[in-house]
């Protein structure tokens, strides 16, 4: 019931759009039309609208913000706030749409992790103890946004198990939204490449959700 | 595709973990967007939206990936259809389709000879062909170059201008010399008849107008004796008077016999 209630009350307040519109009718209606404010509110953004660009980051930050969970773990904030530097900096040079501007900004976003996994990769790995320190609090938030079925840690734990590319091709399709060709894009990859990746990925995930009993 | 991927349940369960709540307290998020928005007014302050150039990472324009196989799938549709109005238009002037049907054989050979008599000599044939076919063939300009080459041959032979008239009377005057000088006595008519019946005695006849006109037509010119000798008729009678024309040398001979 936990579950239900999340995932309903996710769908509307992420920001998650789909694409293209396959699947059921509200989620397709929802995306295409949030896509196409999206589109609207960057569109003013790019003339200088500040409340248009708080409003693009609302709709936009929260599945950036999965996407680098996903890959850098708790730095993500970090990241997150250097990645909508440079987009805040950079927007005049955006051309495209709602769905464009998911794709532009998991570009940046990307760039700012990996550039971001070489300089923790360069200097002294922590602890394991610190890292399990460092991990708890984000739990503990977890626990209390009610997220019963998958905690935060677990799910990043879920991430962490599978392979880099299926994991980011799960990630920026699920988590930010893009489509097919615009994951591609992102991750410079073929999109059939990517497709199979993120069906691979999906499906080992589902099965060791299943093994768990959720 | 996309939504199967995105609505299976791994899908959901995900999302809601990873870019939900989580971590994400009022304060997180406001701290974020104020960061951003800050850095968005100074950008935009400084003139950085408006002077920054667009990068090919930077166009997300649906152009890119997803329409542009609409756009080549409309191109081939429009090639297709040019192709075929542009081959309507030709079949419609005519100029093509007369040379892919049934009636190409008669063209290749009356063209030439069509063109040939046009100018000057035979206008009753032209004017016999020229009926559907001729403005055809005349309005077609493919094929009017070609036949112009074997055209010229065709009109030297059948009105020799000056050349072809000399050289036809060279061979007549050289004919007669030699009969003459072999055998005045001995082979007189019958050479000469062999040599009036070659293919050049003829056409030099034709040319002439008849037997009786060729020394008139080829006079004039190297030999004035040459047409008295040929009044009496080169190849019968005039043997023993037109040897003695043959060549100006003999003029002197022949004004002796005159006068004994």
């Amino acid at each position: 019931m936990g579950v239900r209630g999340v995932k309903r009350s996710v769908g509307e307040g992420t920001g998650h759009a789909p694409a293209t519109a396959h699947g059921p009718e509200q989620d397709a209606r929802f995306g295409a039309g949030r896509d196409a404010r999206l589109g609207a509110v960057v569109e003013r953004a790019r003339h200088g609208d500040e409340e248009a660009f708080a409003e693009a980051y609302r709709m936009v930050h929260p599945g950036l913000l999965g996407y680098l969970r996903g890959i850098v773990g708790e730095d993500a904030e970090d990241v997150a706030s250097d990645a909508w530097l440079e987009i805040a900096r950079d927007l005049g040079r955006f051309r495209g749409d709602g769905a464009g501007f998911r794709g532009w900004t998991a570009t940046i976003a990307r760039h700012r992790a990996l550039d971001h996994l070489r300089r923790v990769r360069a200097r002294p790995r922590p602890t394991r103890f610190e890292q399990d320190l460092l991990e708890l609090p984000a739990a503990g938030d977890a626990a209390g946004e009610a997220l019963d079925a998958l905690s935060t840690e677990r799910a990043l734990a879920l991430i962490a198990g599978l392979p880099q590319d299926q994991a980011e091709a799960v990630l920026l399709r699920v988590v930010v939204g893009l489509d097919g060709p615009s994951a591609a894009r992102v991750l410079g990859k073929r999109p059939g490449a990517v497709r199979s990746a993120a069906h691979r990925g999906l499906r080992r995930l589902a099965t060791q959700l299943k093994g768990r009993g959720r | 595709m996309p939504d199967e991927l995105r609505d299976s349940e791994p899908g959901e369960l995900l999302r809601a973990a990873l870019s939900g709540g989580p971590g994400a307290g009022d304060d997180a998020v406001t701290q974020g967007e104020k960061g951003a928005l800050a850095a968005f007014r100074a950008a935009r302050d400084a003139g950085l939206h408006a002077s920054l150039p667009t990068r090919d990472l930077d166009d997300w324009t649906p152009a890119d990936e997803r329409r542009r196989p609409r756009r080549s799938l409309k191109a081939v549709v429009a090639a297709l259809v040019a192709s075929v109005t542009l081959g309507g238009v030709a079949v419609a002037t005519g100029g093509l389709p007369e040379n892919f049907l049934g009636t190409p054989a008669p063209p290749p050979g009356e063209r030439p000879t069509r063109s040939v008599p046009a100018p000057a000599s035979e206008p009753t044939r032209t004017g016999e062909t020229g009926g559907g076919t001729g403005d055809a063939s005349r309005s077609a300009p493919p094929g009017t170059t070609a036949p112009l080459p074997p055209e010229k041959d065709l009109l030297e032979s059948p009105a020799p201008p000056g050349k072809s008239r000399e050289a036809l009377c060279r061979a007549f005057v050289n004919g007669e010399g030699k009969t003459e000088g072999k055998a005045e006595g001995k082979t007189e008519g019958k050479a000469e008849g062999k040599a009036s019946k070659s293919t050049a005695w003829e056409r030099l006849v034709a040319a002439a107008g008849g037997e009786e006109l060729v020394p008139a037509y080829c006079g004039g010119d190297s030999v004035p004796a040459r047409g008295l000798a040929a009044e009496p008729r080169p190849g019968e009678e005039g043997n023993g008077r037109s040897g003695s024309t043959g060549t100006s040398g003999k003029g002197a001979e022949r004004s002796r016999a005159d006068r004994s």
